[in-house]
């Protein structure tokens, strides 16, 4: 029951992703009781939908609509209420070594340089060999860090620090690359500057076969300069709004984001994002 | 996107540069510290002038050049290695076993829920009452020796270690908590290399009250339990009216106590550096 968006008057043949079908999201809804009252709040509702091998996937929702929450979900932090996110055919039961998160806050560890924080990922999953030590020195060096491999948090700027932020999360070469707004706290030209880092690190980065990523964003420029889908969110609770498949080649740059093609899909994700506005759960009927 | 690395600042306090260009310059560049020079020469000058004046009687109360005096007979005699070192193997002893036992439990204290509201009504209530009131009970259980002098100054030291250890764990940043989680750290990686570095700010200004509350606890424990060590040597020189060794003996406690302090703030400077800037 995959929804569509334009794709039928855009070329059929996908630009990346294989056939095999890599996360599946079962029905999958997510909610918490309220500490305080004790009132169960949904976050996210029936969520159903798969994601191919390959596919760079950008979640986009308006904030507060628990597009985070599934994400946390995926990275095992957040136990799912009802259905299943299985990853290659394992429903998932908490945090896992092929999946990582890229913190939306940078969570450096203060006492560490850059090196030694990149490092914790591979020490923790007791994996600190010469060889994935120089693979975190090269992984730094590829994200522009090489200078000040020794500086400690505190010296580095908000961009540096999300850049650290991400090293950490591929130098474990993980299956599936977990991004929660990574350049939401950034300023604008920042922002740009790592998107664009993102595309060339994603293509670049040693991470054998494997290159899913799910990223959270509630900036429709982002969303599409990223994705090779996207799937919008309604407002709260989430349900899935579109399912867009966005059909620009790569590799894209940052001029290509005011060319016609790149604002048609801006203008279509935005139309279904302010559809939400009205009344999410009819939307998300209608776009069925 | 330059930036000066490693560079930490230097406490202008305390770091020398030599005297290489003189007297006025190391004063510019220290006055913090040069004032307190200032204030400690005052005192002594004002305590010399009112013993050569004889304002007051030198026997009662001694004088600055009769303590020095008395400070190279003690050390040329070597009779001050005795009760220095009777207080040195009380207060390292019960410094070492404290900080073994209070910095773990401290710990694990933080994190663990039930735990932590089991016991924290006890520490309260242990750490209000005087400790020095447990000395009668603990010399009732432990007898005179070493061993409760020792026991006192746990006694005294443990509880703010444990308190601020806890603290520390509690106001842990609950971001450091999903990237261990998230990068699949096992327990002890949590504890030794998330849980202990976060919290080293609060366990060492815990370290900095239980060492001054342990030298409390070693010359009360002195004073009751007269077995040696420095409390002892300054209540028996004043029981003999000798104020010159009295006031020497004093003298060296508070020079123990202030590099006590001191290594603690270097300890400080170098592995909490992260937690000021």
């Amino acid at each position: 029951m995959e929804i569509r968006g334009l794709e039928e008057s855009l070329p059929e043949a996908p630009l990346s992703g294989s056939d095999t079908v890599y996360v599946e999201s079962d029905h999958v809804s997510i909610g918490y009781r309220s500490k305080r009252t004790g009132i169960y709040k949904p976050a996210c509702s029936d969520l159903n939908f798969n994601i191919k091998r390959g596919e760079f996937v950008v979640i986009i929702g308006s904030s507060g609509c628990g597009k985070t929450t599934f994400l946390e979900a995926v990275a095992g932090l957040v136990p799912v209420t009802r259905g299943e996110i299985r990853i290659g055919g394992h429903a998932i039961k908490g945090p896992g070594k092929e999946r990582s998160l890229v913190f939306q806050s940078p969570s450096l560890f203060p006492w560490r340089n850059v090196r030694d924080n990149v490092l914790f990922s591979l020490q923790a999953q007791r994996n600190l060999t010469p060889e994935t030590k120089a693979r975190a020195e090269d992984l730094i060096a590829l994200v522009g860090l090489k200078d000040v491999m020794e500086s400690y948090p505190h010296e580095l700027s908000g961009g540096m620090k999300q850049r650290v932020n991400l090293a950490r999360a591929l130098v474990t070469q993980p299956q599936l690359l977990l991004l929660d707004e990574p350049f939401g706290a950034l300023d604008a030209q920042t922002r740009e500057m790592m998107q664009h880092e993102l595309v060339r690190i994603w293509q670049a980065a040693d991470l054998g076969e494997a290159r899913n990523a799910i990223f959270i964003t509630h900036d429709v420029e982002e969303a599409v300069f990223l994705a090779d889908r996207i799937l919008v969110f309604s407002k709260s609770p989430a349900s899935l709004a579109a399912d867009i498949r966005v059909e620009l080649p790569r590799p894209r740059l940052p001029a290509h984001k005011r060319s016609p093609e790149f604002l048609k899909f801006q203008d279509l994700v935005l139309s279904y994002l302010y559809q939400g506005d009205s009344n999410p759960r009819e939307s998300a009927e209608d776009s069925r | 996107m330059s930036l000066a690395t490693s560079d930490r600042a230097p406490s202008t306090t305390e770091s020398d540069d030599g005297p290489s260009r003189g007297i006025v310059n190391w004063i510019r560049n220290h006055t913090k510290t040069a004032y307190g020079v200032l204030g400690v020469a005052t005192v002594l000058i004002l305590w010399q002038l009112t013993a050569v004046t004889g304002l007051v009687n030198v026997t009662i109360a001694s004088d600055p050049t009769r303590v020095i005096a008395a400070e190279i007979s003690l050390f040329s005699s070597g009779q001050i290695w005795g009760p220095l070192g009777g207080t040195a193997i009380e207060v390292g002893w019960g410094m070492l076993i404290t900080l073994v036992v209070s910095i773990p439990l401290g710990l694990i204290l933080g994190r663990v829920r039930a735990l932590y509201d089991m016991t924290e009504p006890i520490i309260n209530i242990l750490n209000s009452v005087p400790y020095v009131l447990f000395l009668p009970v603990i010399i009732f259980w432990f007898g005179i020796g070493v061993q409760s002098r020792i026991l006192l100054v746990i006694w005294a030291a443990t509880l703010p270690l444990i308190i601020n250890t806890t603290a520390g764990v509690r106001n842990l940043n609950s971001d450091y908590i999903r990237v261990a989680r998230m990068c699949c750290a096992g327990r002890w990686t949590f504890y030794r290399s998330v849980l202990f570095p976060a919290t080293l700010p609060y366990i060492l200004t815990g370290i900095r009250l239980s060492i001054a509350r342990a030298l409390v606890g070693a010359i009360v424990a002195e004073f009751f339990l007269s077995g040696g060590g420095l409390g002892y040597f300054v209540q028996t020189a004043t029981s003999n009216f000798d104020m010159n060794e009295a006031m020497a003996g004093i003298l060296i406690m508070a020079v123990v106590a202030v590099v006590l302090t001191r290594l603690i703030g270097r300890l400080e400077r170098r592995y909490t550096h992260w937690s000021q800037g």
